[in-house]
């Protein structure tokens, strides 16, 4: 008897230290909380800790697996897509996650007649195809589409795609923004504006519980205190930060890096539709007068790849027999001399000056091709811009050249390829900012996205990148790797192509 | 009268302020819609969004809606948080002011104290000491400062440099002021979480006050300490402490008053750079991110707000000298 007290006595205080929360730090608060209407990272890290969808990428990966939905088939002309929803799952407020709320959840973002349709719904548009959602019995759900969509599944993993409680629009109407209710493994408590949101773990959900009871993201604004907070142990997580400060905490035996392959890609896009630009000649010039393993060095220090495509490493689709290949100034210059530019030519590159996810020193990369263009003969005059003035800017197609980049949103090669590439997306204001209008090109891309069968649409998007490589409207620069930075206690934290994903699994 | 003619000056000021931003704010290229989207930016989702926000009205007809609204003391939906922008600005005021109370007060009780020892040892080693301290205190950039603080003071485990407050601490309702509300209520424990938040960052901001609060005490103490008055009042008897800390410095409290007023307007409009660097969610934060995302109803409630502080600030300053100094006086 005394000696279990004893035993007791002794585990209380251990027990005791792990009610301390488990800190995320990060650069910026979140815009807001309802899943459906969010456009920024930030706010997307915490919304998937809250909320879950009908089907999930599995860890590490782009491929898809049940969530919500435990099983789903497909019609033969791939119109209908039939899901079976998981029993006994409930919402953080205690309601029943039934076929009623995935159809509120979706309806709310395609009918502007709903109730709940309060908002933007940027990412509806990845959902045009839908024609309707319909329950077909308490736990199924029926969508019909309007043509057969292949990334139709792997949208569906999208975190706009998440299923909300009904009973949450009843109570808090747009207040969901900030009281956001799921069925994911952590509930939220509080959000503190620019300060903090606090999550904790939610005791009746369907899958393993949640290690860390308390899940608190912090915003700490500069990523040197980032790094500082981590070396105090103030904080056990932070992401965003610069190669340097990367390189100082891979160096510091109390913490640890976490990386995953990016699914992003940083490009120099040639305005097709400017001067020297429209000859493909001196598009490829361009290319090759860059060497952007040195570049990637530079710039990333070993946490970024030599982009060979527009398409990034993690995504199936890429053409094994692309290569980046090295700088060759004097083929360079030969190919220029071709096109009739011998004696070189003077453009401008267009850049924003604040970080991007897929390029963290935009103005060290515009620097770096400036000097390199200068050894062909091309003189590059920089036109360093504030973000929203940028985007305006190219968007308008006003750039001859600029750096830009995309960060994809569903693991299907459609996203990069025809966000970056088709026709459609030239008119303005424009996604496409080489204006590289292919009629093959765009009939390939039109044709992946109706066919269901994973190897025929292989084959037609390596046509596609073998095509671009040739007519080369931009120069693929690099991939981005994510690193966040941990606290050697911390363990089963994990990075994924597309992001932050649940972190239940993390305990200290 | 003269208060009143005071009031209606700054109206007008402030309605020149709103004005200006209004002007300013539209010639800026790029709009809400455009950044919000970013690269997804496309014909249909840019016409939705704007539609949402609002964008599609002309510019007078913007102009006089806001203006009409801003005479209700109602500033509108901000287009990021999609809350109303005085409740934005309510928070972030209770953020700006705790912190730009806090190195108000920590200037003064050291920047005077340090001008009325530097003009009472004028000339002396202690004197030039202080001079040379004050120069560096406002010479030195406050980003700068506060780094070092982070990475001196800010190793000492019980100081934090991570906002206001730690993870996961609840906080009572409608409690803006967190260490001296909480102080004032008797709750320790939240008030001892808060000032090891609040020192560094209150450090950090109230170098530049305090070296320019100890020049200007000590120059306008050194132009009244030559007076006549004075030397009636140490023939009477008077301690030289209260010559100086007294007398003296009654008649010098004018420019000094000013001096102090400027500083509590330009601290409560917002301290960028320290904000930023300490996390702390203030309104010179919040400004440069409705900047950044041309969120127009939140700039001109920022800017508003405070050229209405900067402009209080002045009104009562200019009260408190005239009550304190009777030359000053209509």
């Amino acid at each position: 008897m005394r000696l279990s007290l004893l035993m007791a006595l002794l585990i209380l205080p251990l027990m005791a230290g792990d009610d301390r929360p488990l800190v995320v730090a990060r650069g910026a608060d979140c815009v807001g909380l309802d899943p459906a209407n969010i456009l920024d990272g930030e706010s997307a890290k915490v919304s998937v800790q809250v909320f879950e969808t009908l089907v999930r990428f599995k860890p590490g990966s782009t491929e898809v697996e049940p969530c919500l939905a435990s099983s789903w088939t497909t019609s033969e002309d791939g119109l209908t897509w039939d899901f079976t929803l998981r029993d006994k799952v409930i919402f953080h407020d205690g309601t029943g996650m039934d076929a009623a709320a995935v159809v509120f959840s979706f309806q709310r973002q395609m009918d502007k007649n709903h109730k709940a349709h309060k908002g933007t719904f940027e990412y509806w548009a990845l959902f045009s195809d839908v024609a309707a959602v319909e329950a077909t019995g308490p736990m199924a759900v029926r969508f019909t589409l309007k043509r057969p969509f292949a990334p139709f599944l792997a949208n569906l993993a999208m975190f706009s795609a998440a299923i909300i409680s009904p009973a949450s629009w009843e109570k808090s109407g747009e207040g969901i923004i900030d009281h956001p209710v799921g069925t994911g493994p952590y509930m939220f408590v509080e959000w503190r504006r620019r300060e903090s949101v606090t999550l904790k773990a939610f005791k009746e959900y369907w899958g393993p519980q949640a290690h860390c009871p308390l899940l608190v993201f912090k915003v700490v604004e500069k990523s040197p205190v980032r790094l500082a907070l981590l070396k105090k142990g103030e904080i056990d997580i932070a992401d965003g930060l610069s190669p340097v400060e990367i390189e100082a905490a891979a160096a510091d035996k109390d913490l640890r890096l976490a990386k995953a392959v990016g699914m992003n890609v940083a490009y120099l896009a040639m305005n097709a539709d400017k001067g020297p630009f429209k000859d493909a000649r001196v598009r490829r010039a361009v290319r090759l007068a860059l060497d952007r393993s040195q570049m990637a060095l530079q710039l990333f220090r070993g946490y970024g790849q030599v982009a060979v495509s527009p398409l990034p490493s993690c995504l199936w689709g890429t053409d094994p027999s692309l290569k980046a290949g090295s700088a060759d100034p004097e083929a360079s210059r030969k190919l220029l001399a071709e096109a009739g530019c011998a004696e070189g030519f003077t453009c401008t590159l267009s850049f924003g000056n604040n970080p991007r996810p897929y390029l963290p020193e935009p103005k060290k990369a515009a620097l770096l091709v400036k000097n390199a263009l200068k050894a062909v003969g091309i003189t590059v005059n920089l036109e360093e811009m504030e973000w929203g003035s940028f985007l305006e800017h190219t968007k308008q197609g006003k750039h001859e050249m600029c750096l830009m980049g995309w960060n994809g949103d569903n693991g299907d090669p459609d996203n990069f390829l025809t966000t970056l590439l088709s026709s459609e997306t030239a008119q303005l204001p424009a996604m496409n900012l080489s204006f590289f209008r292919d009629p093959q090109v765009d009939s390939w891309l039109k044709e992946a996205q109706v066919t269901s069968k994973q190897e025929a649409r292989e084959a037609l998007y390596r046509q596609v990148l073998r095509r671009v490589d040739e007519l080369c409207p931009m120069v693929p620069l690099f991939h981005a790797e994510q690193v966040a930075v941990h606290a050697a206690g911390v363990r089963g934290f994990m990075l994924h192509p597309d992001g932050l994903r649940s972190l239940g699994a993390v305990q200290r | 009268m003269g208060l009143l003619k005071g009031l209606v000056a700054n109206l007008v000021l402030v309605w020149l302020v709103f004005t200006g931003t209004f002007l300013m704010i539209w010639r800026l290229p790029g709009d809400p819609a455009l950044v919000r989207c970013g690269e997804r930016a496309s014909p249909e989702t840019l016409a939705n969004v704007r539609r949402e926000f609002g964008l599609d009205r002309s510019a007078p007809e913007r102009y006089v809606r806001e203006l009409t609204r801003l005479a209700c003391l109602d500033f509108g939906k901000s287009l990021r948080t999609r809350r109303e922008v005085s409740r934005d600005l309510a928070e972030g005021w209770g953020a700006t002011a705790e912190l730009a109370l806090s190195a108000f007060a920590l200037a003064l009780v050291v920047g005077v104290p340090l001008g009325i020892l530097a003009a009472h040892r004028r000339g002396s080693l202690i004197d030039l000491v202080l001079s040379q301290i004050s120069l560096a205190g406002v010479s030195l950039p406050v980003y700068v400062l506060g780094l070092v603080l982070i990475l001196t003071l800010g190793q000492i485990p019980w100081l934090s440099f991570d906002g206001r407050l730690g993870a996961g601490i609840q906080v009572p309702e409608g409690r803006t002021l967190l260490f001296w509300g909480s102080l004032a209520c008797g709750d320790w424990d939240l008030a001892l979480n808060a000032l090891s938040h609040l020192v560094l960052p209150a450090l950090a901001l109230s170098t530049i006050p305090t070296a320019l609060l100890m020049r200007m005490t000590r120059s306008a103490l050194v132009e009244t300490l030559g007076e006549d008055f004075l030397r009636t009042a140490r023939a009477k008897g008077a301690a030289e402490i209260r010559v100086v800390g007294w007398h003296a410095l009654r008649a010098a409290s004018a420019p000094i008053i000013t001096a102090a007023g400027l500083q509590i307007g330009l601290l409560l409009g917002g301290a960028v750079l320290t904000e930023s660097l300490f996390s702390w969610p203030g309104l010179g934060g919040y400004l440069v991110e409705s900047l950044r995302s041309r969120d127009y109803p939140s700039i001109q409630g920022v800017i508003v707000v405070g050229a209405v502080m900067v402009s209080l600030a002045n009104l009562v300053a200019d009260a408190l000298a005239s009550r304190l100094d009777p030359r000053l006086r209509p």
